[in-house]
């Protein structure tokens, strides 16, 4: 039997019925029409009893909510302004938090693309003493090899996170490429052999071993086109031929952009005496993190002597373990969940805002559901009705959100680009879309549910409005306070002076990780006769080469004090750069006493340094430097010749980004061997000029040319570009949260001002007639604003425990400021003060037009 | 001949669907008569709503308690559904009249005149 079969039975039936009840009435005497009438009238409603009948068989609900949706869709096409600004809010909010958790996927879930992932850790070093632990995710050669040579219950792998830019030859042909170097284990470790060839052999990875190099994917097709014999080619990198021995598969990372791998050749001496080795592991076949953990626990007594701690306590070390995926995340974590906090708070007053929006626009709808539930509707079916309008609404608003959050996500890209490693591998897939989808439900529900639930009650109207309002200020609190701290912490590190004059210079980077420039007597030509012919192009007001520039992270050195050891003396640790003579003046950071490096200064000479005023600070007390000896790395005593001003650093450590660190300059003539830090980092040819950048960078592009035409030069960069990379975490922080926050601030003037004008508009007569009897404008205006104050002010005092809860989600990200900073609260404040003022004031004013006789005519 | 409403009682939940089934135990009987049927034998207690009646007899009808057939009116020349008691419908009024009779009795006891 069909519905509709069934449907015309059940009228048939009813029909006959109520035939039946008007026969009978007539056989009791009543006229026919009479008869037929009060049959009629003592049925009921035959609508009714259809309705529930067809409930009985189950079709109704769906049927009536796909009729109920059509109808939504009607009203909402109706009010299409109405629409579209519900539309915006949910589609902004909606959009935002699906990129968002696209991003916190692969910081948290999404496992990573090796396999048995969970088998995987990295290993970190922790300092213990009394009550007190450091992590460091580094290794010296000595804790390696203690690693390797006692473990049995994990695999373990050496490498080093540092990538490096490289000049590779192919042929007649040169590519910058990023190199980073792995042990022989390690893509044996990770669970990803190469696609072609193999990768190394501990021979390889020993020193003195042959050299060989595996290449990416993208790498050999960049080089060596499609054609498949690749492994066994030669390469020239840093000008020394390499065997190609393998290829990796297409789309493997080792968790950072990487081109090409060689070996780490890891030993405990040289670059191994210092803490410059990552290492990783995975768990044997049935082992788990907790036997790992005891085996490693027992490793760590073989491990090379303690430190000694400030207060004469020891740090003891220990292997410690963390999960890949945690470990390669960590300093992203905090800054994603602070923006997932964000967007979901402002999807949260604009869920709160959407039902605002619906239960005025009620009031216009009370005659009609007045009308429907008088006529028989349920209060079930009218909750659930209104309910299903609020859905609709939101759900378009969802849709749009689908190409926004594409947008969105590429909108993060473009904000950070090569900050976040993970943005590369984010995508709005299903999993994202499916928060986005829950997103905009949850959003819907919200909306919905206070006006739904006031359709099916008669209380006054505006408690809930004015609550609404209030819960709306209450969480825009402490987003704008958040924005606040962030953007003073970005302007406090912004407007850090660097210590330079950062106008008008140009920084240009060389690799010289380079075979021909081994020899540091070739290096220091290079330098001299760079900056020789430089210094002869136009325009050119000084040059200067050094090994790093301010505002970027600098080669850390340890250093003690006084010119012979003394029994029980600590290790600094500084930061060096050395340089050429002009570097100072060239950058014009100020020498403050003594004097700057010369070209007097030679490898023959007396080996001298000048430091800055950090420097002397932090480890002379302060003191007349000059003349102090200090040894840096050897034995051998430097002497200070003279004290710098202080430069701002990128800070990689805990406390800032960016800081006024300690440094050592030392003359580039007086550097022994640069095959170390050239591994590291590519020195800057710095040059000031007023000439236009784009000029001054041909110009320097030919002279290095006719200097070595086989030494490219790396893009041209400013001070202020190095500064804005430092600080891009903070920018982007600052930004978003900036946007965010102000969209939940428009939401929340919306709200105070929809709030405002819906009390005006009930009370227009009653303020006419109040007017009328001589009630002052100022004097009315003031009243009508006053629910739109009081409300925003009640929820502001609400949302000030959610300060706290702030507090802990951004503690670590602001610097330089304090959390409770007075002026970003007054700014706050003062805005919070306009902002709600404001909307109050705009509906009030209305009232001047109000003429009060024409109001008690209506 | 209608009872004035405040001596109407209200239908306890599923009380309904009981009397129906009671009333179909003397024969096949279409909507009308239902009605007219609890309302006389209840001596006006109950007024049976239609919306609330066939909401009832589909009910029943959906658990296959009764089968339903159209047929001629007796008398009148007007077709109706007459509603049928089956086998399981009958077993089924067994069942909710022992409950019924079991639960008329408990009452009875904790709401004796004390």
């Amino acid at each position: 039997m069909t519905r509709k079969d069934r449907d015309d039975e059940l009228a048939r039936e009813l029909r006959a019925h109520m035939e039946m009840e008007a026969d009978e009435l007539f056989e009791q005497g009543l006229p026919p029409d009479a008869a037929r009438n009060a049959a009629r009238r003592s049925f009921g409603s035959p609508a009714l009893a259809m309705e529930r009948t067809r409930e009985m068989w189950g079709w109704n609900s769906l049927d009536s909510v796909l009729r109920n949706l059509r109808f939504a869709l009607r009203r909402a096409r109706k009010s299409p302004g109405f629409t579209a600004t519900v539309a915006v809010v949910i589609a902004l909010a909606v959009g935002v938090t699906t990129a968002i958790f696209a991003l916190i996927d692969v910081a948290f879930f999404k496992p990573l693309p090796y396999p048995e992932p969970d088998r995987l850790a990295y290993i970190s070093m922790s300092f213990e003493t009394a009550g007190r632990a450091a992590l460091e995710q580094v290794l010296t050669g000595a804790q390696w090899e203690t690693l390797r040579d006692n473990a049995t219950l994990v695999d373990p792998a050496v490498y080093s996170e540092w990538t490096a830019g490289v000049n590779c030859g192919a042929g007649d042909r040169a590519f910058f490429v990023q190199q980073q170097r792995v042990g022989a284990d390690f893509f044996r470790v990770l669970g990803v052999l190469p696609a072609f060839g193999r990768s190394f052999t501990r021979e390889e990875d020993s020193e003195n071993g042959p050299r060989a190099v595996v290449l990416s994917d993208s790498l050999r097709r960049r080089v060596f086109g499609t054609s498949p014999d690749v492994v066994g080619q030669k390469l020239l990198l840093r000008g020394e031929p390499y065997t190609v021995v393998g290829v990796m598969p297409a789309g493997f990372r080792s968790g950072v952009n990487v081109d090409l791998w060689t070996p780490l050749k890891p030993s405990i001496r040289g670059e191994g005496e210092g803490s410059n080795y990552q290492a990783m592991i995975r768990l044997k076949p049935g082992v788990s993190i907790a036997g790992a953990t005891g085996e490693l626990n027992t490793i760590s007594r073989a491990l090379p002597a303690p430190r000694p701690a400030r207060d004469g306590t020891v740090w003891v070390p220990n292997f410690k373990l963390q999960p890949l995926l945690e470990g390669r995340t960590s300093d992203l974590r905090k800054p994603l969940l602070l923006l997932l906090g964000a967007v979901l708070t402002v999807l949260l007053i604009g869920a709160i805002n959407v039902g605002g929006l619906l239960l005025a626009r009620q009031s216009g709808r009370a005659a009609e559901l007045a009308t429907r539930m008088a006529l028989g509707a349920s209060r079930g079916q009218v909750f659930r009705d209104v309910l299903l309008d609020s859905m609709v609404l939101v759900a378009i608003g969802g849709a749009l959100a689908v190409p926004l959050a594409f947008g969105a996500l590429d909108g993060l890209r473009w904000l950070n680009d090569k900050m976040f490693g993970l943005v590369d591998s984010a995508a709005i897939d299903g999993r994202a879309l499916s928060v986005g989808l829950a997103c905009t439900l949850g959003a819907g529900l919200i909306a919905g549910i206070l006006p739904a639930w006031q359709s099916v009650t008669r209380k006054r109207r505006t408690f809930p409005l004015g609550l609404l309002v209030a819960g709306q200020m209450a969480l825009v609190l402490p987003l704008l306070v958040g924005a606040g701290l962030l953007g003073r912490t970005f302007l406090t590190l912004w407007n850090i002076e660097g210590g330079f004059d950062p106008e008008n210079l140009v920084i240009a980077r060389i690799s010289l990780q380079d075979a021909r420039y081994d020899a540091a007597e070739k290096v220091r030509r290079l330098f001299r006769e760079g900056i020789t012919r430089i210094q002869a192009v136009p325009g050119v007001e000084g040059a200067a080469a050094g090994l790093t520039v301010p505002f970027e992270r600098q080669l850390n050195q340890g250093v003690r004090v006084g010119a012979q050891p003394v029994p029980g003396e600590r290790w600094r640790s500084t930061n060096l750069v050395y340089a050429t003579p002009s570097y100072l003046g060239t950058l014009r950071i100020p020498l403050l006493r003594g004097r700057g490096l010369q070209e007097s200064d030679t490898e023959t000479t007396e080996k001298v340094a000048v430091v800055n005023a950090t420097f002397v600070r932090r480890f002379l007390d302060g003191r007349d430097a000059v003349g102090e000896f200090i040894r840096l790395g050897g034995k051998e005593p430097v002497r200070i010749v003279g004290v710098s001003g202080g430069t701002a650093q990128r800070n990689t450590e805990r406390g800032a980004p960016l800081e006024f660190e300690p440094v050592a300059y030392i003359p580039v003539t007086q550097m022994t061997s640069f095959a170390m830090v050239h591994q590291w980092f590519s020195p800057a040819w710095i040059v000031r000029s007023r000439m236009q950048p784009e000029v001054l960078s041909r110009q320097l592009e030919s002279v290095m040319q006719t200097l070595d035409p086989m030494l490219p030069l790396s893009k041209f960069t400013t001070p202020v570009e190095i500064k804005g990379k430092t600080l891009g975490m903070q920018r982007l922080l600052v930004s978003l949260l900036g946007v965010l926050s102000g969209l939940g601030l428009m939401l929340c003037v919306l709200g105070v001002y929809g709030l405002v004008a819906s009390s005006v508009a009930e009370r227009t007569r009653e303020i006419g007639i109040r007017m009328a009897l001589g009630a002052s404008v100022p004097g009315v205006i003031q009243k009508a604003m006053r629910p739109g104050l009081l409300w925003a002010l009640t929820g502001v005092a609400a949302g000030v425990p959610l300060l706290y809860l702030g507090r802990t989600v951004l503690a670590g990200l602001i610097h330089g400021v304090s959390a409770v900073d007075p002026l970003t609260y007054g700014i706050v404040a003062g805005v919070l003060l306009v902002a709600v003022g404001a909307a109050s004031l705009l509906p009030a004013l209305t009232l001047t037009r109000l003429d009060p006789a024409v109001t008690l005519r209506n | 001949m209608d009872k004035p409403d405040n001596e109407r009682v209200e239908l306890m939940q599923g009380t309904l669907d009981m009397m129906v089934l009671q009333t179909l135990l003397f024969g096949p009987c279409h909507g009308h008569a239902i009605a007219k049927s609890i309302q006389r034998t209840s001596e006006e207690a109950f007024l049976v709503e239609h919306g609330s009646l066939y909401p009832a007899l589909h009910r029943l009808e959906r658990q296959g308690w009764v089968t339903t057939k159209w047929d001629k009116a007796p008398g009148k020349n007007r077709e109706v559904k007459y509603y049928l008691l089956t086998p399981s419908g009958k077993k089924q009024l067994v069942a909710v009249q022992n409950k019924w009779t079991q639960l008329v009795a408990a009452i009875g006891k904790v709401m004796r005149p004390v």
